[in-house]
């Protein structure tokens, strides 16, 4: 997911509000959706300090994620983030190996679901369908 | 011969390439033979472990600062601050595509902001039939190009009717003319040949294609015709893709074709690619 790409960068690095942010994403990695009373401390410090306003749908995993990247880009001279080699910069090495997938579609039924992409995509066939 | 656990490496020179039983040009081959190492992951599929000068977000300070404005924009939803009549425009066209809950238009721009703070030259999208790709590409190209109108964005698909359903895409997001006029496709003969019901009001006909190039700032162009284009020793297109900031690959991973190594070869060592993934890309 998102926020797995995310996290990555957040390793190995400590201090506040660091460790925060890492809760707060490996938080929204789990299939139980509540947050901790801290996390959700860290969620509205984070939105008011990236984008000064806070809204409860803040709280889906995706949008914690682009939160925490507007949060790196506004620090990241503090974090590892850039490729160093080729195969880093074309992201088929290292952590930087990673791509986008969009697992759902409206436009497609249970039984073509089924029938391609349980055989094409077995991949995206997980119990969470989450980005 | 106990390579078993040892790393092996070689130096490899080409020094010739034959082709046997396929019609591709001489000029589509050229493209391998002048890819710039940068380049060589993306085009050719090579692991290229050189070193190189990281791309930090300051060689793409305007993809970067669009990109950045765009997603504080669409995180501050209804209530982020319009200062133009184009900002007021794409807070109404984005809306329903930030409220819906599958979230694939956050998530398209989000992983644009990662690949540009990580120096990626790279950003792969791909997802299933009807996930909404073309649709969020669209949305964001337009959210780019609002945000700083002076980007210039390529925008190659495989064909005719991909390049047909891309625009409807964008004029759907109903902007003003000030922002659809910055927006170009690329029409050839057999374009213009086929039913009005096929024409859309981005289209550049190849009558007035040199004239009009220069002021668009996105591009919308499909295989045949774009390969053609930049094949030609002066050609206008090639030239104005010289300075793009960024270019998608529509449907780019279908029919083996030659178009990403050619866009990887005609855009600047800076640019950033988006697309679909290559084979063995992840």
């Amino acid at each position: 997911m998102l926020g797995s790409v995310v996290i990555r960068y957040l390793e190995g690095t400590d201090g506040l509000p660091v460790n925060d942010i890492r809760m707060l994403l490996a938080e929204g990695l789990s299939s139980d959706p509540m947050l901790t009373d801290a996390s959700l401390a860290t969620l509205k410090m984070l939105s008011q300090e990236v984008v000064g306003v806070f809204f409860e749908r803040f709280h889906a995993p995706v949008l914690r994620a682009a939160l925490a990247v507007l949060w790196l880009s506004l620090h990241r001279e503090k974090f590892p983030l850039l490729a160093d080699n080729l195969r880093s910069a074309a992201g088929t090495a290292g952590k930087k190996r990673w791509a986008l997938i969009l697992p759902s579609s409206a436009s497609v039924s249970q039984v073509t679901y089924v029938t391609i992409i349980g055989v094409r995509y077995p991949e995206l066939d997980t119990p969470s369908k989450r980005i | 011969m106990q390579l078993a656990g040892k790393a092996f490496e070689a130096g490899v020179m080409v020094e010739d390439i034959y082709h046997l039983g396929d019609t591709r040009s001489a000029d589509d081959l050229a493209a391998f033979t002048q890819m710039a190492p940068e380049r060589l992951c993306l085009g050719c599929g090579l692991r290229v472990d050189e070193p190189f000068a990281p791309l930090t977000a300051r060689e793409r300070p305007k993809l970067f600062a669009a990109a950045c404005k765009l997603l504080t924009f669409v995180l501050r939803d209804v209530s982020a601050q319009t200062n133009s009549e184009e900002e007021e425009a794409l807070k109404k066209a984005l809306a329903p595509l930030i409220a819906n809950e599958d979230f694939h238009f956050v998530a398209t721009v989000t992983a644009l902001v990662q690949s540009l703070l990580q120096g990626r030259t790279d950003c792969p999208i791909s997802g299933v039939f009807g996930a909404g790709k073309s649709r969020a590409a669209a949305a964001m190209i337009a959210g780019l190009l609002v945000m700083d109108p002076t980007l210039k964005i390529m925008i190659v698909t495989k064909g005719n009717v991909a390049a047909q359903a891309f625009a409807p895409h964008f004029l759907r997001l109903e902007l003003p003319s000030s922002i659809n006029g910055l927006v170009g496709r690329l029409v050839g003969y057999v374009e213009l040949q086929k039913g009005p019901a096929n024409k859309t009001d981005l289209d550049v006909p190849p009558a007035f294609r040199n004239d009009v190039l220069r002021s668009k700032q996105v591009l919308i162009g499909c295989g045949g015709g774009f390969r053609q284009e930049c094949s030609q020793p002066c050609s206008p297109v090639a030239k104005w893709m010289e300075e793009v900031d960024l270019a998608l690959n529509d449907e780019g991973r279908q029919y083996g074709n030659l178009d990403k190594p050619l866009l990887s070869l005609l855009c600047p060592e800076d640019a950033l690619l988006s697309g679909r993934p290559s084979e063995g890309n992840f």
